[in-house]
């Protein structure tokens, strides 16, 4: 009964992300690229049947679904010493390879017309786990497969498994660097609507920031895929520690979500990390780390992961803190950083609810060597998470007002007669935005009801 | 000297008048003081005579007014006192004190100059020689008391006192007879001389005998024991002599009472083993002085054996003076013995001990070493006990004399907690409860390796320890601990200590098993619980009455087989037990059942707090439940029903965004709770218990650190306060209703939502026909249905108020309790539960500063607030 994950990687992205994912996971469990335990693993007190499952000949394969409509980064995996790690049948590419064009609609479609394939694999991997617990879904929202393949496949997995939870770790556009997807912004919209009304919990994986804190925290030039990508693996298995190396509290997903969502649709998380080091950066390890250090830089903007743009109202405030932290950690010492936290007013919270901030103290990987006491990963659910949305609908606005580039989407069944999807996800994406902005204030259960009433 | 005049003045007369008498005292007086006034230097000169000078002054004065003969006779007696090795300067002080007598002329005193002689050196030899003599005494003594039982040393008096009777008896006939024989040759002076001497001899006797509590001729016992003079026969004394008889028979009165406290019949003496080394050390005492008193009598009968002229030159004669010398020391030890006896009566064992130990911090060092003496014969029996209990473990104490005891009633699980005990009442004072608690942990140590463990190897330093024991018992009533007898106490408890500690650690990885309990039943592993959890839950829904044990056992090993452990751990495991307790009315199956670590043998002496751990892991086993009640019922099933019920989201909007709040409400104060318990009260006193048992030296320091431990948790998860209980069980009591209350409302939903989608296919069906439309009727029913929804939800709406009131009550209770508390990690619980201030600006009271008034209108408000509480029920 060990509370499965599955994990779907879903086009480019989703799959270079969770590539880098399952890397990071063989290493913290002490399994080879191949599968097999480590020698020096093999007494381990770590859960790996969250996420692995064991062949008749014992060795770990990972409970991952490998999707994508064209083959080159699957193909660079399965050429890689990771490639007799993954199941083969659990990967599955469009057998014409054209892709999806960077296109929503097209993904969507594609997704239609395989989901007799898609859900085979899917089915059996979750007839394959005693007590499974949800999906984890990796994937990016401004191109074709992952977005439109991916929309469509959080449309069904809520129907089919109404009760196990689906969290995405959605890597959202770079919003400094012109993208050769020009269509991005409708992509976009209709990912979020479904990410809005379908997922449980998103991750929100900003490529701005995650760009951003490359290179002024690492100050890397021009930061790689390979190195952004570590970035995304290293806070995909530290929010996940505590499943794999369980201790006192929050063992499993739903114990880790549950007190972060208060209600359905504030459920887009942001994320923090410190301390920040590159491989190659030894000299910024001259401070020494402690509890209330992590705590305090993790509240602050710069370590975010999500490029949040200026809040010149200042009325932003956290609906849930969860702050795992790793290392040598006394629990006394957390206790006192709270107070700090508290006395000082670093964090701003809802004042309609009762919240603060949550530690989960963290066992790590006794085989990856790290150069810090203590470090520490939030998850945050803000409310400044709106102004994301907020500029996906100006961008969104922008192109739509010109009626640009619909051809692409007229092409395909969903849209040939109306473009009624592309409204009803900009007003779903409107309405969340509004919900979060509803959240700062204390009358939020008071609108919520109006909400109801007037619609 | 012009100041203490009067003074002088007043010791001068009545010196006169004891002399003399009170008829020619004035006389006397008068020519004592012209002396004084011829002479005025005489007081401080009167030593610095040269003795050379002094005695031919003597015998020039002799010749005067005697014959040459007496001349010689003075010779020869100064030369003895010279023989007799005293100091000249008090020798001249002494011849000084002669001639003076001797020289003024008109000295009425009569005073033979060879008697004073005599009777000064005389005292002065008996002063100098009383410890050799006393030494004698004691060896002569020491001849037939070790011929004798030692049972029988009472008997032993009598004997000696019997011989010394006979004796006196002979002597008298011979100087009877002797008298009788020489009667006729002397003159009158001679009869005098005779009588006098009769008279000293008979005073002498009486002394003798009233030494060891006989009655004599002179001195008679009154009703309490006190020697009273004979009014018939004392007329003969003058009153020098009565006193002096008087002052002597104390000593009888002395004996008479230590001869009491020591003879076991009179019922007064000390009591039990060590009471009966009191008694032999006051009968050796008695012995020694009875040795002494048969020394006197023998010298004394030869005296009487002198004849008459002898007598005359006789070197010791005995005195009533000489006797008053001789007493001095024998009556200070028996007076000491007779109190220390007296303080002593009927008691026994460590009071005892006690008792004369008190007397060992006098000041005077012959009473010290008496009590020491007297110590020693105690604490014999004593150190027998200690040397077999340290030895072996074994109390070997008929009379329940020993500082430990044992309760045989206690079997070996609770051997170390409750078998032996300190006996406070028999502790004596001289041991100070630091050593004592280590004398009882080795002999504890001892059998429990022995009874427990099945250890038998040797701890090294017991035989050194034991040698030491018997041979240098004066260490043990040291006053300060640092003997070596102390020291080697401390080693072998420390090595017996060292040898049971290794065994709990070593041999049977005691923190093995404490990490098991931690992880297992005080969900350090959380997954485990999880898993269980899951496993029970259909189980511990049903009724409690349905709870079958074999199952909760089947299941248990089930859920430890999917956790992941290491081999070592899994064998571990086995340890763990279900426990039922039996259910109280409204209890549910959750309340009733609770994991314990089952352990046999050594360990269980730590281990066996069982009921704490087992309480302990109901209240986290009742946390996690709601816990799990509220993520994998109310939340996920909210989650998941939201997105199915979207298109009634508009009637449902009011109720189900108060349903997500009051839900995340729970969420958050159930999960601060947890984290509270779980990581600052056990995981911060596991660190703390961990830190103790490594540099824990003993046993016991294990357990303490154990204790502490427990009762830190018990303290920090409020199993014992009952006003935090009664608050958290109404918000387990709100967390039940509101899961009860939200599948009903579900079912309400989903009928109105399977009522709505009917009608659609209906309308489908019938437009795919091509028929127009529903029935009038079909319309009226869809009415009713609507307007039924929408009155039922109104009253949903209505319960869910209700359950949300009372939880808000329930916690803002609790946080007024926690603000309340003097503990200040409670009053910062009090914080994290409301980080952000929420229920402070709610409710005003969380601010108002805790004074008295207010913790007392807090309770108040509480206790009335609930009232009719009842499952949410729909109509």
């Amino acid at each position: 009964m060990p509370s499965e994950i599955i994990t779907l990687q879903l086009g480019q992205c989703g799959n270079q992300i969770g590539f880098e994912f399952w890397k990071r996971l063989c290493l913290e469990h002490g399994i080879s690229s191949s599968g097999v335990l480590e020698d020096f693993a093999a007494d381990g007190l770590d859960r790996k049947d969250v996420f692995f499952y064991q062949a008749d000949d014992d060795h770990y394969i990972p409970r991952a679904v490998l999707l994508d409509l064209e083959p080159r980064v699957i193909h660079t995996i399965m050429s890689s010493p990771y490639a007799k790690l993954y199941n083969p049948e659990n990967i599955y590419l469009s057998k014409h390879g054209g892709g999806a064009g960077n296109n929503w609609a097209s993904g969507y479609s594609q997704g239609d017309k395989l989901q007799e394939e898609i859900f085979d694999i899917i089915d059996r991997e979750a007839d394959g786990s005693d007590s499974l617990e949800g999906f984890v879904l990796c994937h990016s929202i401004a191109g074709g497969t992952g977005s439109g393949m991916g929309s469509y496949i959080m449309e069904r997995l809520s129907d089919r498994f109404p009760k196990k939870l689906i969290q995405t770790y959605s890597v959202f556009p770079n919003q400094d660097e012109i993208s050769d997807v020009v269509v991005q912004p409708y992509n976009s919209m209709l990912t979020l609507k479904r990410l809005t009304t379908c997922a449980d919990s998103v991750v929100v994986l900003d490529n701005t920031a995650l760009n951003r804190i490359a290179a002024d925290r690492l100050h890397l030039e021009n930061p790689s895929f390979t190195q952004i990508n570590t970035l995304v693996s290293t806070i995909m298995s530290v929010s996940t520690t505590t499943l794999r190396y369980p201790s006192y509290m929050n063992n499993n997903l739903i114990g880790l979500i549950a007190p972060l969502i208060p209600t359905p649709q504030l459920h887009f998380l942001m994320t923090g990390y410190t301390p920040l080091t590159t491989d190659n950066d030894q000299t910024v390890n001259v401070r020494r780390t402690t509890v209330l250090d992590v705590m305090r830089r993790l509240l602050q903007p710069k370590n975010m992961m999500v490029s949040t743009g200026h809040d010149k109202s200042n009325h932003h405030c956290y609906i849930s803190i969860l702050n795992i932290i790793q290392g040598e950690v006394d629990p006394s010492q957390v206790h006192k950083s709270l107070q700090r936290i508290r006395e000082r007013k670093l964090a701003q919270f809802i004042p309609w609810g009762p919240t603060s901030i949550q530690v989960a103290l963290s066992r790590s990987s006794p085989y990856v060597q790290s150069n810090h006491r203590v470090s520490g990963l939030m998850l945050a659910n803000h409310t400044s998470i709106c102004s994301l949305f907020e500029r996906a609908l100006t961008q969104y606005d922008k192109l739509k007002k010109r009626g640009a580039f619909l051809d692409q989407f007229k092409r395909e069944d969903m849209f040939k007669d109306d473009l009624s999807e592309l409204d009803e996800s900009r007003n779903v994406v409107d309405c969340l935005v509004q919900e979060y902005e509803a959240a700062t204030k204390s009358n939020y259960l008071q609108w919520s009801a109006s909400r109801g009433e007037t619609e | 000297m012009s100041q203490n005049f009067k003074e002088i003045n007043d010791l001068i007369e009545k010196l006169c008048k004891h002399l003399v008498g009170s008829s020619k005292q004035k006389e006397a007086l008068k020519h004592v003081t012209q002396y004084f006034s011829t002479a005025p230097n005489s007081f401080n000169t009167s030593s610095h005579y040269d003795e050379t000078y002094l005695v031919s002054k003597i015998a020039n004065h002799i010749r005067r007014s005697r014959n040459k003969s007496d001349v010689g006779l003075f010779l020869s007696l100064h030369e003895q006192l010279k023989a007799c090795q005293i100091e000249s300067k008090k020798r001249s002080a002494l011849l000084t004190f002669l001639y003076f007598m001797a020289d003024s002329p008109t000295s009425k005193i009569r005073v033979s100059s060879n008697g004073a002689q005599f009777n000064a050196s005389g005292s002065i030899l008996t002063s100098t020689k009383t410890s050799s003599m006393y030494q004698t005494l004691r060896d002569a003594s020491e001849g037939p008391s070790t011929s004798l039982v030692p049972k029988d040393e009472s008997t032993l008096k009598l004997a000696t006192v019997r011989t010394i009777q006979l004796r006196t008896n002979s002597d008298s006939d011979v100087s009877n007879q002797s008298s009788g024989t020489t009667l006729d040759k002397i003159d009158s002076s001679e009869i005098l001389e005779n009588q006098t001497r009769d008279l000293s001899d008979d005073t002498v006797q009486n002394c003798i005998y009233s030494f060891t509590g006989i009655q004599g001729k002179f001195l008679k016992k009154d009703v309490n024991g006190n020697f009273k003079l004979d009014p018939k026969e004392s007329r003969k004394l003058n009153i020098t002599q009565a006193g002096m008889l008087l002052r002597l028979s104390e000593i009888g009165y002395y004996h008479d009472l230590v001869e009491g406290y020591s003879n076991p019949k009179s019922g007064k003496t000390a009591l039990g083993l060590m009471g009966q080394g009191f008694v032999s050390a006051l009968q050796a005492e008695l012995t020694t002085y009875y040795g002494m008193v048969a020394i006197l009598q023998d010298h004394y009968n030869r005296q009487r054996k002198l004849s008459l002229s002898d007598w005359k030159q006789c070197p010791e004669k005995l005195t009533l003076v000489k006797l008053l010398v001789w007493s001095g020391e024998p009556l200070h030890r028996l007076q000491w013995l007779a109190t220390i006896a007296e303080a002593c009566q009927e008691k026994k064992g460590g009071v005892l001990a006690s008792t004369v130990y008190k007397f060992f911090s006098k000041g005077d060092p012959v009473i010290k070493s008496l009590v020491t003496d007297l110590l020693l014969a105690i604490c014999g029996p004593l150190q027998q006990m200690m040397s077999r209990w340290l030895m072996e473990g074994e109390i070997i104490d008929p009379h329940g004399e020993f500082f430990i005891d044992v309760v045989h009633e206690v079997g070996n699980e609770n051997l170390w907690k409750e078998k032996y005990l300190i006996k406070e009442s028999m502790l004596p004072v001289f041991m100070s409860h630091n050593m004592v608690n280590k004398i009882l942990g080795t002999g504890k140590c001892i059998n429990f390796l022995r009874e427990i463990c099945n250890d038998k190897s040797v701890i090294k330093g017991k035989e050194e320890l034991k040698e030491y024991l018997e041979s240098e018992s004066e260490h043990i009533f040291s006053i300060l601990e640092d003997t070596k007898l102390h020291s080697l106490i401390e080693s072998v408890y420390l090595s017996t200590s060292k040898r049971v500690l290794d065994i709990m650690m070593v041999t049977h990885r005691l923190m093995d098993h404490m990490h098991v309990i931690r992880r297992y039943i005080l969900f350090g592993k959380g997954d485990f619980i999880l898993i269980l959890i899951e496993n029970l839950k259909s189980k511990l829904d049903r009724p409690a009455s349905e709870l079958v044990r074999y199952e909760l056992t089947s299941i248990l090993d089930a859920s430890l087989r999917s956790t992941c452990t290491s081999q070592q751990e899994s064998t571990l495991c086995e340890n763990l037990e279900f426990k039922m307790y039996t259910p109280l009315a409204g209890d549910s199956s959750w309340e009733i059942v609770a994991l314990f670590y089952n352990v046999k043998g050594p360990l269980a002496t730590i281990l066996s707090s069982n009921n704490d751990i087992s309480n302990i892991f109901k209240t986290l086993w009742r946390i996690k439940h709601m816990d799990f009640l509220l993520s994998k019922r109310i939340w996920i099933s909210q989650i998941a029903n939201a997105k199915l019920l979207r298109p009634l989201s508009k009637q449902l909007n009011p109720i189900m965004y108060r349903l997500h709040f009051l839900t995340s409400e729970m969420i958050h104060f159930i999960n601060q709770m947890q984290y509270y318990i779980l990581f600052e009260v056990i995981e911060c006193s596991w660190v703390q218990f961990q830190e103790s048992v490594e540099s824990a030296k003993t046993l016991d320091e294990v357990i303490k650190a154990h204790d502490i431990f427990l009762k830190t948790i018990k303290i920090g998860a409020f199993i014992e306060n009952q006003s935090y209980l009664e608050n958290m069980q109404h918000v387990y009591t709100a967390i039940r209703r509101l899961d009860a209350w939200q599948v009903k409302f579900f079912e309400l939903c989903f009928q109105e939502m399977d009522a709505i989608n009917s009608l659609k296919k209906q309308i489908k069906e019938s437009e795919s026909k091509g028929e127009y439309g529903l029935t009038a009727d079909r319309r009226l029913q869809r009415d009713m249905e609507t307007k039924n929804f929408e009155v039922n939800l109104i009253s949903a709406k209505k319960n869910l108020d209700k359950i949300a009131y009372d939880y808000e009550l329930a916690v803002k209770q609790f946080l007024l309790t926690l603000n309340s508390s003097q503990d200040q990690n409670l009053l910062l619980f009090g914080i994290r539960l409301d980080f952000n201030e929420f229920y402070k600006k709610k409710d005003q009271r969380l601010c108002v500063p805790l004074t008295f008034e207010h913790m007392r209108l807090s309770n108040v408000m509480y206790k009335s607030g609930y009232g009719n509480q009842s499952f949410f029920t729909f109509n």
